[in-house]
């Protein structure tokens, strides 16, 4: 066994999938607690199918590096629904299902009109599922990648406790003279950067596993803000690790793997809880 | 806290025992090669023992940045495709490989190293087949093609 995955480890791209998966899997979970607790944990989907739209323009427009525009694009709508999603008529979740809904039709009919490969229903799936994108990294993406999540796990530690003192109380926030709308537009850049990330990993109707499960595993464990994310952040990690493995050694599909193994450790969390409460009784 | 980290400690044990039980279920079966379409070319790169997502990422890569790979003798498993171009009555064979997903696929062209008699009868369409041969690069109307030459097919069970 051992042997079979050093033999899988010569090949370059498998140490490029390892390194982004975690690298990625780190990010989604650092900000995923802060998603869960502003009970924003839908707009990941919603971005998600955000960036299949705009995946599918990038496509249609034969842009050699698809993430150049899916980025900003994504990060634009990010925005826009944190924020100027506040003030207008149209708010909060009928936001999100508009904009969700309608990439993801704009984006499904634009590869129908403009077919750019022989392979619509391989594409579709690519993009939907994460397929097998991560392990076909070329190396600019790959650096491209480590650089973006360099930068989401610098921005974190370094505005911790805005990001904390925001995600519990953005009244209080704001009455304490922290600028809580900079830092949910931050939040929003962030997360969006994350999604277009993971589309990678998991794709992009996976996406919102990969934030919102280990959050949610580690509440069921632990409850201050800090030991969550720690351990968070740990399961994320482990658990992509786990599910990249597998799915190599295994040939089963990348994304739901990592989700399935999201899934057991979530059920696994519910179940130590549980022994935990029956024990302190 | 001691506790919980401990418990979660050794579930990760559990499910790393998991992964290496899954690991043990995924070796290739042996094929049952075919007297008539046996093989004799020792592989630089054998496709055939990997996973299906490993193949996929492989031959992927092949075909992004082919120069590594030519001159190689490659081995993979796949499904058997034949195609007969009309305006030019030209001959293809295939090895197709489906990924993970089933919805992606990478083939790869191949020249049986004995023509066959009769192209069109030589398998039946999607046999699981093994094919063996030396990757190089071919032009066809201004576009590069790669293809296995003087390949050799066995037909798997």
């Amino acid at each position: 066994m051992i042997d079979t995955i050093l033999m899988y480890l010569d090949f370059a791209y498998v140490r490029y999938a390892l390194i982004v998966g975690v690298l990625i899997a780190l990010c989604s979970s650092l900000l995923g607690v802060t998603l869960v607790l502003k009970r924003f944990s839908y707009i990941g989907d919603g971005l998600s199918h955000v960036a299949f739209g705009a995946m599918a323009i990038a496509g249609v427009l034969r842009i050699g590096s698809s993430m150049l525009f899916v980025l900003p694009v994504t990060v634009i709508c990010a925005i826009l629904l944190l924020r100027a999603g506040q003030n207008t008529r149209i708010k909060g979740d009928a936001a999100i299902a508009m904009i969700s809904v309608g990439a993801l039709a704009v984006g499904y009919l634009l590869l129908n009109i403009f077919k750019s490969s022989g392979n619509l229903s391989g594409d579709v799936c690519t993009t939907l599922f994460g397929s097998m994108s991560i392990l076909t990294l070329k190396r600019a993406e790959v650096w491209l990648c480590f650089g973006l999540s360099l930068a989401v796990i610098l921005l974190f530690l370094l505005f911790y406790n805005r990001i904390f003192a925001v995600t519990f109380d953005e009244d209080f926030a704001r009455a304490a003279g922290t600028r809580a709308d900079a830092y949910n537009l931050l939040i929003a850049t962030v997360v969006a950067v994350i999604i277009v990330l993971a589309m990678n990993l998991v794709g992009s109707l996976l996406i919102s596993a990969l934030i919102i499960f280990p959050a949610m595993s580690a509440m069921r464990l632990f409850k201050s803000f800090r030991s969550v994310t720690i351990c968070s952040a740990v399961l994320s990690v482990f658990c992509a690790l786990t599910g990249m493995l597998i799915s190599i050694v295994g040939g089963t599909p990348v994304g739901s793997t990592i989700v399935a193994a999201d899934i057991i450790a979530f059920l696994a969390c519910c179940l130590i809880a549980a022994l935990q409460r029956r024990t302190a009784q | 806290m001691k506790r919980t980290l401990f418990i979660l400690f050794t579930l990760c044990v559990c499910l790393l025992l998991c992964v290496s039980c899954a690991g043990q279920s995924t070796a290739p079966a042996d094929p049952n090669p075919n007297p008539n379409l046996s093989t004799n070319l020792t592989p630089d790169l054998d496709l055939s023992k990997m996973s299906s997502t490993v193949v996929y990422a492989e031959i992927n890569n092949i075909q992004y940045d082919p120069t590594q790979y030519l001159g190689k003798v490659i081995r993979l498993r796949g499904l058997y495709a034949f195609h007969r171009e009309p305006s030019t009555d030209m001959v293809y064979y295939a090895c197709v490989v489906p990924d993970a997903t089933a919805c992606c696929m990478q083939g790869m062209e191949f020249v049986p190293a004995a023509e066959p008699q009769d192209p069109d009868r030589f398998l039946e369409d999607s046999a699981d087949i093994t094919v063996t041969g030396r990757l190089e690069i071919y032009v066809e109307e201004n576009t590069s093609y790669l293809h296995l030459v003087d390949a050799q097919v066995e037909l798997n069970s």
